[in-house]
């Protein structure tokens, strides 16, 4: 009897910890200008969030749209598709150019399609994940939130059909695997541009440089930690915004 | 002894740091693309717009630089100093107006609301990011694009 219990116990405890990290890479690798660079973040994001799932004993899953497959089109059908259970973590990450008009109120910009010269707005992103239920809800992207002329400004392609609001290495776990609610970060603020550099986004290589020091500190990490860090880092390029939601 | 070689040096370095100003800007743009900026007899100055499918469209009819403007133009352009060679901004490129040499496959688009400049001949396209000569170019931008209105009105 008393070994029924133990196994009874041993399945719950499994189950607990059945938990998936769904990371959803975005990034406009086909560009002339800045396509090198954001190649190379999706390579880096890519490798450390497979690294970060085995380490904090997730399951990984990966959503992967750069070269002829990024376009607005088959990442809203992407991100329909995707299914989340309540214990998962959803990560979407965007590398390439941003825009926003004077029209826009929100601080987050809106993100740029070159091959379609199409835009997706942040905020219609979030929406859509927060409505997928998930336990935490990462929304990080690298790119400028610099002003266009309306009359210049992409069209914004919104497919989302909007569901009611709904994100071992102990500290990876503490970041990813037991941190909830919705957290939504860009690389710049309002008005301001991010850099692209030979070796990747300026705020991608700080922030990936700030998640793996992580590992090594003495106490639990908090997001709000990391991103302050992050900021700090890159200050004298550009300056970070991020929102943090339960 | 040690001394006089050392301001020797030092009076070397200062010269070579003046005369080989445009090093990186030649390697990235080309040396003919280089040469042609500083040499060229006319500059025209015209407004642009993108057309759907992202391509420059020329609009109305070009201006064309004095030669002080010429010179101030040049000098800006030509320098080193006044680029970010090891990054670009992630902010979608719209030029407002273009610089054309005269006869020769050359163009500049800027735009000075992200600070770049794109040098385009038939071959290659650069994009550079000038935010270190934003606070002398853009006005001077701006001084000839009020000078190009005018002559269309």
């Amino acid at each position: 009897m008393s070994r029924f219990f133990l196994m009874l116990f041993f399945v719950f405890c499994t189950s607990l910890d059945a938990a998936t990290l769904h990371t959803f890479i975005v990034a406009d690798t086909c560009d002339e200008d800045i396509g090198f660079s954001v190649a190379l973040d999706a390579k880096m994001m890519r490798s450390e969030m497979k690294q970060i799932a085995i380490q904090s004993g997730m399951e990984f899953k990966e959503y992967c749209y750069t070269d002829e497959k990024m376009s607005t089109r088959q990442v809203w059908d992407g991100l329909h598709a995707l299914e989340v259970d309540k214990n998962d973590t959803v990560l979407f990450y965007f590398s390439g150019h941003g825009f926003r008009t004077k029209k826009k109120i929100p601080e987050w910009p809106n993100l740029y399609f070159s091959s379609e010269h199409k835009g997706i707005d942040v905020e219609d992103v979030v929406r859509h994940l927060q409505g997928k239920g998930g336990r935490l809800t990462l929304v990080i992207t690298d790119a400028c939130n610099t002003y266009l002329s309306c009359l210049f400004s992409p069209l914004l392609v919104a497919k989302g059909k909007f569901f009611a609001i709904q994100g071992v290495d102990h500290h990876l776990r503490a970041l990813f695997f037991e941190a909830s609610g919705t957290i939504v970060v860009n690389s710049s603020k309002t008005g301001e541009p991010s850099w692209a550099t030979a070796q990747g986004g300026v705020f991608t290589i700080a922030l990936m440089k700030q998640i793996k020091r992580a590992r090594y500190l003495s106490s639990r990490p908090t997001w709000e930690e990391i991103f302050m860090l992050t900021s700090s880092a890159i200050q004298e390029y550009q300056t970070p915004i991020y929102q943090l939601t339960e | 002894m040690k001394t006089i070689a050392l301001v020797l040096m030092t009076l070397l370095m200062g010269c070579q740091s003046d005369i080989d100003h445009t090093s990186i800007l030649s390697a990235r743009i080309g040396e003919k693309n280089t040469a042609l900026i500083a040499t060229s007899k006319k500059i025209g100055m015209q407004q642009v717009a993108l057309d759907k499918n992202r391509e420059i469209i020329l609009l109305g009819d070009p201006i064309f630089l004095s030669e002080q403007e010429k010179k101030e133009l040049v000098q800006q352009l030509l320098n080193d100093r006044h680029y970010y060679f090891d990054r670009n901004k992630k902010s979608i490129f719209i030029p407002e107006v273009v610089f054309l040499w005269e006869g020769e496959d050359l163009m500049i688009a800027v735009s000075t609301l992200s600070n770049q400049l794109r040098v385009i001949d038939l071959k290659h396209s650069t994009l550079l990011d000038y935010d270190p000569m934003s606070a002398q170019f853009n006005p001077m931008i701006i001084r000839l694009f009020v000078k190009l209105q005018g002559q269309e009105e």
